[in-house]
C-alpha cells in the first residue's frame, strides 16, 4: 500500500519527538539504525548520507567540545589541561546528546528524502491548507537538491571558461569562493522571477482552491496518524510529568 | 485594418524607474497593441525591453517594483499612475489571465513542486478553483494545442529549453488569454525568433500564437 505523505510525516515527527523526550541512548541508536535501514530500503541512502554527515559532524564535534571538555558535574577525570577537564560523565553526556540529535536528524532526513513532495502539496491542499504554506514546506524540502543542481551548472560553465579545480581542500575552497557569488546572485534573481510567475498564475488568490493530483488515503492510515500524534503528545506529557515529579 | 481596432494592450510610459535606480529605465514609450498583431521591439542590450515586457505582463507592479508615471491599459481598462501612494494596484493573477510572459530563463516559470507536466499545467487552474473534471479537460485540450500531449506524464524539470519556452502560452490555460510577450529566442513552432522582444495579441481571446513561416 502506498504510504500517504502525512502518514510519513506523522511517523517521522512522532519518532523524533519520542526520541527527544525519552533521552535514552539505546532508543536513539535504534531509531538511527531504523532511519538508515529505511533510507537504504527506499534507495535514498546515497543522497541522504552526505547531507546527514554535513549536519551531524559539526554538530557532534561541538557537543563533544562543549560537554566532553567542560562538564562541571563530571567526577571521573580522564585527562586535564589547566581548566579543561575531560571527564567520563562529560563524554557520556556528549555521546547521549549526539545519539539523540543523530536519531532526530536521520529520521527527518530519511523522511524528507523519500517523501513525494507533489503528494505532500496535494494532500495539504486537499485539507484546505493554504497553498502558500504547502509551497513553503515543499520548497524547503526541495531547496538543497535545487541549489546543488544550480551549483553544478555554474561549475560546468566556469570549467568551460578555463577553471581547473584541483584535488585538495584548499583548491576546492578557492573554487567554491568563485562559485558562491554567482550561485547566490542567480538564486536571488531566480526567486524574484519565480515569485512573479507564481503571482501571475494566481498563487496568491484567496478564493477556493482545487487539486489536480489525487493522493489515495485510507481509514487505516488516518487511524495510524492519530495514534502516532497521540504517542508523540504522550511522550512529551510523560517527560514533563517525570520532571515535575522529580523536582 | 488593425489600427482601427481598439488596442487590447496599451501603455503610455512617461517614465519608469526602479526604486534603487538613479535614472529612468524607460521614458517616452507609447504602445498600442491591436488584436491579431505581432509587435516587435528592437533595442540594444540593457535598453529596457525586458522591463517593458514585464510591465505589460503584470510581472513588474508599478509601486512595488518601481515608480511609473503614465498608464497601462488592458482590454479597455486604463490604469493611470503618477508614482503616488494613490496609484492603482495591479492584481498579477487577474492580469496574468489575459497576458502571458516568457522570461529569459524559461525554467523560472515552473512551480518546482509539481511532479508531472500535466500537474504543472493545472497549477493556475487549481489556484482558480476549477473543478477536477474541467481541469483535466482543459489540460488535455491545451496540451493538444501546444503539442505537449506526449509529455504530460513527464517531470517538468526534464523539459527542454524549447519546450519550456512554449509553456507560458499554455500554463495558465486561460480561455481569456489575449496577449503573449517574450524577450528571448523562441523555438520554430512559435513566431519568428530573431527579435529581442515581441508581443503577440490574439484576434480573439484564447487563440494560440501563430506558427512561424
Amino acid at each position: 500500500m502506498r504510504i500517504h505523505p502525512l502518514t510519513g510525516l506523522a511517523a517521522a515527527g512522532s519518532a523524533a519527538v519520542i526520541t527527544t523526550a525519552a533521552a535514552s541512548l539505546p532508543l536513539s541508536v535504534a531509531v538511527s539504525a531504523a532511519a538508515l535501514a529505511l533510507s537504504v530500503a527506499a534507495g535514498t541512502a546515497r543522497r541522504m548520507l552526505p547531507a546527514a554527515a554535513a549536519v551531524l559532524l559539526p554538530l557532534g564535534l561541538s557537543l563533544l567540545i562543549v560537554h566532553g571538555l567542560s562538564f562541571p558535574e563530571g567526577l571521573t577525570v580522564l585527562a586535564q589541561w589547566g581548566p579543561v577537564r575531560v571527564t567520563a560523565e562529560g563524554l557520556s553526556f556528549a555521546l547521549e546528546r549526539a545519539a539523540q540529535v543523530s536519531a532526530v536528524v536521520l529520521i527527518l532526513l530519511a523522511c524528507s528524502f523519500s517523501l513525494s513532495v507533489p503528494d505532500l502539496v496535494a494532500a495539504l491542499s486537499a485539507r484546505g491548507i493554504r497553498g502558500r504554506f504547502g509551497f513553503v514546506l515543499a520548497s524547503t524540502l526541495t531547496l538543497l537538491p535545487a541549489i546543488a543542481a544550480r551549483a553544478e551548472r555554474i561549475r560546468q560553465a566556469q570549467e568551460s571558461r578555463g577553471l581547473v579545480i584541483r584535488r585538495g581542500i584548499l583548491h576546492r575552497a578557492a573554487a567554491f569562493r568563485l562559485q558562491a557569488v554567482p550561485l547566490v546572485l542567480s538564486l536571488v534573481e531566480d526567486a524574484g522571477t519565480r515569485a512573479a510567475a507564481l503571482e501571475a498564475r494566481g498563487f496568491s488568490s484567496t478564493g477556493p482552491r482545487t487539486s489536480y493530483r489525487i493522493v489515495p488515503d485510507s481509514p487505516g492510515q488516518r487511524f495510524l496518524r492519530l495514534v502516532l500524534v497521540l504517542a508523540g503528545v504522550a511522550a512529551v506529557a510523560v517527560r514533563l510529568w517525570h520532571y515535575a515529579g522529580g523536582s | 485594418m488593425h489600427h482601427l481596432l481598439r488596442p487590447v494592450l496599451a501603455a503610455g510610459i512617461r517614465s519608469f524607474a526602479y526604486h534603487d535606480g538613479d535614472a529612468p529605465v524607460l521614458s517616452g514609450v507609447d504602445l498600442a497593441l491591436a488584436p491579431g498583431t505581432l509587435t516587435t521591439v528592437l533595442g540594444a542590450s540593457g535598453s529596457g525591453k525586458t522591463t517593458l515586457g514585464r510591465l505589460l505582463a503584470g510581472w513588474l507592479s508599478p509601486g512595488a517594483g518601481g515608480v511609473l508615471a503614465g498608464f497601462l491599459e488592458l482590454a479597455g481598462t486604463r490604469l493611470e499612475f503618477d508614482g503616488s501612494a494613490a496609484d492603482p494596484r495591479i492584481d498579477p493573477a487577474q492580469w496574468g489571465r489575459q497576458v502571458g510572459f516568457v522570461p529569459q530563463d524559461a525554467s523560472a516559470i515552473l512551480s518546482t513542486v509539481k511532479a508531472t507536466v500535466a500537474e504543472e499545467l493545472a497549477f493556475g487552474l487549481e489556484n482558480a478553483g476549477m473543478s477536477p473534471a474541467d481541469m483535466r479537460a482543459t489540460v488535455e485540450h491545451t496540451a493538444g494545442l501546444l503539442g505537449l500531449t506526449a509529455l504530460l506524464e513527464r517531470d517538468p524539470a526534464w523539459l527542454s529549453g524549447g519546450q519550456l519556452r512554449r509553456w507560458p502560452s499554455a500554463a495558465p490555460s486561460s480561455p481569456v488569454r489575449r496577449c503573449l510577450s517574450w524577450t528571448s529566442r523562441l523555438p520554430r513552432s512559435m513566431p519568428p525568433a530573431s527579435a529581442k522582444w515581441r508581443c503577440w495579441c490574439a484576434a480573439s481571446p484564447g487563440t494560440e500564437p501563430p506558427s512561424s513561416s
